[in-house]
């Protein structure tokens, strides 16, 4: 699996001749133009445009921009932050429609603006319902964020609603054992502390970005937040594990998060991926190795709509083969009724 | 010392994580203040995070209660059972598509059931609680042949290698047990994991127990054993609010059968608790179906002094445990040595002017409590910077700044001693100095109030405050605040002032932004005899968050009087607390206003 960073100008010769299905997600960003604006309509046979009913108001204007990129390719899926079953049988339902008319061979995956949670969701789908299908994945940069303030005063999100399990990750959460929460933190502190509070696990491990590795400048400044994090979470975790995840390598990522996950062996274990969606890629993959962890995620109370981010000028480039071991889907059912003989 | 304290005196920790010496060595008794909690009956126990529940149940769990008492579990009164509810999987996302409709509710019970049972067996596994000859595992061997089993297997196609080790004892035998109550409520999970891209109800072929015939009887065929209490059993479930509506009607529904002279269930929830509705449609009600405790009420109402103690036997039995033996809590965070002198100095003055038959108060001391620190206070006040000049060092502040939380003391505690130890890595620390317990607890108070309050503003999303009333109540706090402020500084009777009741009807909106600043901390409730004694009955009584008191430079130490105010007084403050505070400034505090004094403590 390589991954390689392009400038956006160049994005159409890195490309196949043609895909039959593109999907992205429409969002307040306007970095959700930022991939679809540079791919020739021609290359793309069916377009899923995700877009987000509870938040209609804010992502409206760039959700029918991707529509018209499209044209009468695109179809408008409508998902849900604040309800992951909706999300996951609507998109189950036209993938399904999709794959069902014809085959797909050759799936471009726009990973931009996906909440963690609608991502992890549809990634685990695409395995499930396109297990042989070629998947590239791109992910475009920015350039900056919460744009016209000042460090101090930056921020994405406020606060955190729900507390809860990705649908499609659940893990093997055993009564008698304890829960190891991984972190995989990144700009959003506040959520961080938040989602912490709410689960009080018995052990913490925090990953934060490896220097270097950030995709955008907001994670350099995300190890300044990550300091206050630890900070805090002294007075109620005498041994908090920190760790480092190269931001920009999925599989690098999912290296790390084994390691940390065969650590806790023993261990109800929790990840909550929130840092950029290349290492949220990493922790899916990793729980796919790993059937017992279950992922969880914080849903956000407000995001900063209308200065999130700005557009970058370059992109990352990723290709997951198909039929890979890691992203092989394997039931946990299956050893329990070993087990039973049932 | 433990391994929790390694390296600070105020870790926090999650109780169940403490071993029974560490629980043991660390707990106050509070069961005085809390009887019910230790008698037979079903119990609601409220409270804000961080005030001690689970602590409580921690330290109720036969573990520690053979510890304490130096006995075995057979000479018990209770056998309690810890059952924590948070991490305890109940909102995995694939369960909500079994919300509303009516498998839910079965299915929910059976994994209530399920997961209760397996920690029961689980707290039971534990060796050091028994003292069973032959005899008795011989007993508890025939209760798994001749209950245990034939249960589990009337419910349960499931099949297995179950037999017992020969010799088993009584820990392993209760180790088997949870092993195989767990499969079962994992094979709920299966089913639901089942469920994650399904939009359609697959079928449930896996056992299902509930409380009536499983639980309940499978419990307290238990106390039928020999080497058992006699006494009822009781599930200390904390954290119920984690639960969904669906769980929290099945549990609601388990209270509704009285039956707590064998179960009792001691169930702990934060104020967001979402139904007293059971499965079947009614409502349970206390004192009826059950006991509720307000454990913050207990603890800001008229037994404060009684907080002092526990949160000084808390830090006396933490710095002994971590090794400093001849240091008390009030030794080990002392006040500002300059700032107490002076005070005292005004004290004195105030006893010379009762020897000359000058003073307000009855008693040689009244006066000086009453007024020394906010004479101090209101001195600093014509000087520079003046806020920045009272010191809230020393322990007895330190507490009542925690406003009735033992968390709030804790975890500043736990700042300040990481700060003096960064400060000063070579040095054993004796004590906190002033200036760094000062400095925490500004920063505390600061955060508490503006950023939280910068949160809850922010918030976008459709089930968020309504902004107006966040703002609403920022200029009430803000606005009470000054007028507090004022007060102390005036030459009033009473000047330490902290809580509000209302002289007229309040106002729905009143109501609404003191109910909603309750709901965030910032208030706490109480009640008091009306205004118009005459018609006798009692008003509610709105105590401000002491943990706000550095904020406008309020005396902490008592607030031993009570505002009587109009409804239009509040919303004044809540609109424009500002021109408020200025005309109250100017004009002085109106008459329908009345500061009522209560009793010394």
């Amino acid at each position: 699996m390589n991954i390689s960073k392009i400038n956006l100008n160049d994005l159409e010769k890195k490309l196949l001749k043609s895909y039959d299905l593109f999907i992205c997600s429409a969002s307040y960003e306007k970095r959700c133009l930022s991939i679809a604006s540079n791919i020739e309509n021609i290359k793309i046979d069916n377009a899923l445009i995700l877009s987000n009913i509870d938040l209609n108001e804010y992502i409206q204007e760039n959700s029918s921009k991707l529509m018209s990129y499209f044209g009468d390719k695109s179809k408008c899926i409508e998902i849900n932050t604040s309800d992951p079953i909706i999300t996951a049988d609507n998109l189950d339902m036209n993938i399904a429609e999709i794959t069902e008319s014809g085959c797909v061979n050759s799936i471009l995956l726009d990973i931009t603006t996906f909440t963690h949670e609608s991502l992890l969701i549809l990634f685990r789908l695409l395995k499930l319902r396109c297990p042989n299908t070629k998947i590239t994945i791109l992910y475009a940069n920015a350039s900056g964020y919460s744009i016209g303030e000042d460090f101090k005063h930056k921020w994405l999100s406020r606060g955190i609603g729900e507390v809860r399990s990705v649908l499609g990750y659940p893990g093997k959460i055993i009564p008698t054992q304890k829960t190891h929460l991984i972190l995989i933190v990144g700009y959003e502190h506040e959520r961080a502390i938040g989602l912490i509070d709410a689960l009080e696990p018995n052990s913490l491990a925090l990953g934060y970005g490896r220097s270097g590795s950030a995709t955008t400048e907001k994670d350099k400044d995300a190890n300044e937040h990550y300091l206050h994090l630890v900070e805090q979470m002294t007075s109620s975790y005498e041994d908090v594990i920190e760790f480092e995840i190269p931001c920009n390598d999925p599989i690098g990522t999912k290296n790390e998060i084994n390691k940390q996950i065969h650590n806790a062996k023993g261990m109800n274990i929790l990840i909550a991926p929130m840092n950029n969606k290349l290492s949220t890629i990493g922790t899916a993959l990793a729980s796919f190795e790993n059937d017992a962890v279950q992922l969880c995620y914080a849903q956000a109370l407000k995001y900063n709509y209308f200065n999130y981010s700005t557009p970058g000028k370059e992109c990352y480039i990723l290709e997951l083969p198909s039929r890979s071991n890691a992203l092989r889907w394997s039931d946990p059912a299956d050893a329990l009724r070993q087990k039973y003989k049932i | 010392m433990t391994k929790m304290l390694a390296n600070n005196p105020f870790q926090i920790t999650t109780p169940e994580d403490l071993s029974a010496e560490e629980t043991v060595s660390l707990f106050v008794d509070v069961f005085t203040d809390f009887q019910k909690i230790i008698d037979p009956g079903h119990v609601f126990l409220k409270g804000p995070r961080g005030t001690g529940k689970s602590m409580m149940f921690r330290y109720l769990q036969p573990d520690c209660q053979c510890l304490a008492k130096g006995c075995y579990i057979s000479d018990l009164p209770f056998l309690g059972v810890y059952i924590p509810l948070k991490n305890a999987n109940f909102s995995l996302a694939e369960l909500k598509r079994l919300e509303n409709k009516h498998a839910s509710d079965i299915l929910s019970e059976h994994i209530l059931v399920t997961f209760f049972c397996v920690k029961a067996f689980k707290t039971l596994s534990k060796p050091e609680i028994f003292q069973f000859d032959d005899g008795h595992s011989s007993a508890l061997r025939s209760f798994y042949r001749d209950t245990f089993m034939p249960t589990i297997l009337s419910h349960s196609t499931v099949e297995g290698n179950y037999q017992l080790k020969e010799r088993s004892s009584a820990a392993e035998i209760f180790a088997k047990m949870a092993e195989i109550v767990e499969a079962m409520y994992n094979e709920a999970f299966v089913f639901a994991k089942r469920l994650s891209f399904r939009s359609d109800l697959i079928p449930y072929d896996g056992p299902i127990f509930d409380y009536s015939g499983f639980l309940l009887p499978l419990l307290t065929s238990l106390l039928n054993l020999s080497g058992f209490p006699k006494g009822p059993i009781y599930l200390l479930v904390d954290d119920a609010h984690w639960l969904t509506e669906t769980q929290q009607r099945v549990l609601n529904s388990w209270v509704a059968t009285r039956t707590s002279r064998r179960v009792s269930l001691k169930i702990s929830t934060q104020y967001n608790y979402k139904t007293y509705y059971t499965l079947g449609g009614e409502t349970i009600d206390t004192p009826h179906d059950f006991s509720e405790i307000d454990i913050s009420t207990i603890y800001t109402g008229s037994r404060k002094s009684k907080y002092r103690d526990r949160i000084a036997d808390i830090v006396n039995k933490r710095l002994m445990t971590f090794g400093l033996h001849d240091i008390t809590a009030e030794q080990f965070f002392p006040v500002d040595d300059k700032q107490e002198a002076e005070i005292k100095r005004i004290e004195e003055e105030y006893k010379r002017k009762h020897d000359k038959g000058e003073a307000r108060g009855y008693y040689r001391s009244d006066d000086a409590i009453r007024y020394a620190r906010p004479d101090f206070i209101k001195g600093l006040s014509g000087t520079r910077k003046a806020s920045s000049k009272y010191s809230y060092a020393g322990f007895n502040q330190l507490v009542h700044l925690s406003s009735g939380i033992v968390r709030h003391f804790l975890h500043p505690a736990h700042l300040m001693y990481a700060e003096v130890k960064s400060r000063f890595p070579e040095h054993e620390i004796k004590a906190i100095p002033a200036s760094i317990q000062d400095e925490k607890v500004r920063e505390e108070a600061n955060d508490f109030l503006f950023s939280n309050i910068e949160r809850y503003y922010k918030e976008g999303h459709k089930e968020a405050l309504p902004k107006e009333d966040i703002i609403r109540l920022s200029n009430l706090i803000q606005g009470l605040g000054g007028v507090f402020r004022q007060i102390l500084l005036s030459d009033r009777s009473e000047r330490r002032v902290f809580s509000i009741a209302f002289s007229d009807t309040p106002s729905e909106m009143a109501k609404r932004i003191l109910n909603l600043g309750i709901q965030l901390g910032y208030f706490h409730k109480s009640t008091i005899g009306r205004k118009d004694s005459k018609s006798g009955g009692r008003t509610r009584l709105y105590v401000l968050n002491r943990r706000l008191a550095p904020i406008w430079t309020l005396d902490p130490t008592g607030f031993a009087g009570y505002l009587f105010v109009t409804s239009r007084l509040i919303e004044d403050a809540m609109e424009n607390p500002t021109s408020l505070l200025r005309r109250l400034s100017s004009q002085g505090i109106p008459e329908d206003t009345e500061i009522v004094q209560l009793e010394m403590f």
